[in-house]
């Protein structure tokens, strides 16, 4: 960082401006009379959400959290070993990085339909959906990260007699941290919309039913209210995700 | 039996280019003794670099060289209890930028699995003292100068105590005074452990100022044409040797050698 900004203005910046769209959006729904079940006003989304959330919306919340925390935690080895043994062959690292790509590309719920043929309709067949979705982000980005190690770091190890896997562990690993974790914040965001889209089409609880269910009854407040809830669920993950990348990358900044 | 450190004979490295075979060391013959500090110089691009990594075992020779360290053969391969006797100081300090001083000098503990050994206890502290970084043990590379990063490069080197300290022209990238005074710890390390030194490098000062032989190499592909005994005295090396006669007459001979291949 090169200027040194109050300790404050980081947190107080992004606030303010939450709070100057929350209140344009309060104004604006109440000048121009916009319609409750369009778009309702911050102030009945939390009044409803008030209103629902320990009857109704903590335990699709609880769901989710289920699922992407799974998912997630299921992906992130899959993802590592897919890039670390593709990382040790150059014509696998070219042969696996296009598909890797189209797998992260391809929204994995649209396989909901089939899978469902095999597993039927239930938070398996979502927490599969979020590891297929997951995985190949993290696998691509480590697998960038791991297979370029430091020539020079490479050297040393070499000399001092260390193989194959001592120079991927001592040199190419850490050396790709902050690559893994580029990956690490892309999946826990496609993880969370993929935990939306899954619970949506499959049904079953969650956020995503919950709130496809409550704009079917055009109760559009208690769905803003539930989309409220899944924002800060993914926000949540990532600000943790992050904190971790603070703390081990501190040798990068 | 006389032991020899390194032992060439007939050494040859060819790699490949574009489909064809281009042979970068020719046909090395050289020996290396205990307690020696071997200076090898030559022509930019000749080789010395090549011969470094064969020595430091980061590349085999080619089949039918014959290369022992230590007595033992290590043409394709030098074990790991062989290398353990060996330290190297690369060109570029190669420093692990994720890890502290502290643990960058540690590595070699790590990778010849001598951290819990009770000899080695202390010998991180010791190596950082030696190059007076022991109060930036846990600074971050990034945080340190050129010269600073070089100190710990060769503070890793030295940290598993080798009889043997190879060295890839390790000051070529610092400014000449730091360049001066690293020249001058080197010789005092070299006094303080009696080890044996190989060092490349392209500056005849410091060769002369530290070598107790210079060895001279050919363009590639290479071979040993020059082979210099330096005869001066500790005391000599320390002061005044610029103004040295015999350094003077010394450094003629090499540099017209040098120019006139």
């Amino acid at each position: 960082m090169s200027k040194k900004y109050p300790r404050y203005a980081g947190l107080a910046a992004p606030l303010a401006a939450i709070l100057v769209i929350v209140l344009a959006w309060e104004g604006a729904s109440h000048a121009f009379q916009i319609s409750e079940r369009l778009l309702p006003a911050p102030s009945a989304i939390l009044s409803a959400l008030a209103e629902n959330f320990s009857s109704v919306i903590a335990s699709d919340m609880l769901i989710s959290i289920q699922n992407i925390l799974l998912g997630y935690i299921i992906a992130i080895p899959i993802g590592f070993g897919i890039a670390m043994v593709c990382s040790q062959f150059k014509v696998v690292v070219r042969a696996a990085t296009p598909v890797l790509i189209i797998l992260m590309i391809t929204p994995m719920a649209t396989l909901v339909p089939i899978f469902r043929l095999f597993w039927g309709a239930g938070n398996f067949l979502k927490i599969i959906v979020i590891v297929l979705q997951t995985a190949p982000v993290v696998a691509l980005n480590s697998l960038t990260g791991f297979s370029n190690p430091p020539a020079g770091n490479v050297d040393v190890l070499r000399s001092m007699g260390c193989g194959r896997w001592k120079v991927f562990f001592k040199a190419a690993v850490p050396n790709a941290m902050p690559q893994v974790f580029t990956g690490l914040k892309l999946g826990c965001i496609l993880g969370t919309i993929a935990s939306m889209v899954a619970d949506m089409s499959v049904g079953q609880g969650g956020l995503g039913y919950r709130i496809s269910v409550y704009a079917s009854f055009a109760a559009t407040d208690s769905a803003f209210a539930a989309i409220l809830v899944a924002a800060v669920l993914g926000v949540l993950l990532f600000q943790a995700v992050s904190l971790f990348e603070r703390l081990i990358t501190a040798w990068s900044r | 039996m006389e032991e020899f450190k390194f032992l060439m004979n007939r050494v040859q490295k060819t790699y490949p280019s574009h489909g064809a075979a281009f042979r970068v060391l020719g046909d090395i013959n050289l020996s290396i003794h205990a307690h020696e500090f071997v200076c090898i110089m030559g022509p930019t691009g000749c080789g010395k670099s090549t011969l470094m990594r064969l020595m430091c075992g980061i590349e085999p020779c080619d089949p039918g060289s014959y290369f022992q360290f230590y007595n033992v053969d290590a043409a394709q391969h030098i074990p790991r209890r062989l290398l353990r006797r060996m330290g190297v100081v690369f060109q570029s300090d190669n420093l692990m930028e994720w890890r502290t001083v502290y643990e960058n000098v540690r590595l070699p503990l790590e990778a010849f699995g001598l951290r819990r050994s009770q000899a080695f206890q202390h010998s991180v502290e010791d190596a950082l003292e030696l190059v007076g970084l022991r109060e930036y043990k846990d600074c971050y590379p990034r945080e340190l100068s050129g010269g600073m990063r070089q100190r710990v490069g060769i503070a890793r080197g030295l940290v598993h105590n080798p009889a043997v300290l190879l060295l890839d022209q390790p000051f070529g990238a610092l400014d000449a005074i730091t360049r001066k005074t690293l020249n001058q710890e080197l010789l005092r390390i070299y006094t303080e452990k009696q080890n044996t030194m190989v060092m490349v490098t392209n500056n005849i000062n410091e060769a002369l100022t530290l070598a107790t032989r210079v060895i001279i190499l050919s363009p590639k592909p290479s071979m040993v044409v020059g082979n210099y005994t330096v005869p001066f005295s500790l005391e000599e090396r320390r002061e005044g040797l610029l103004e040295n006669p015999r350094f003077l007459e010394l450094r003629a001979l090499i540099t017209a050698l040098i120019h006139s291949i």
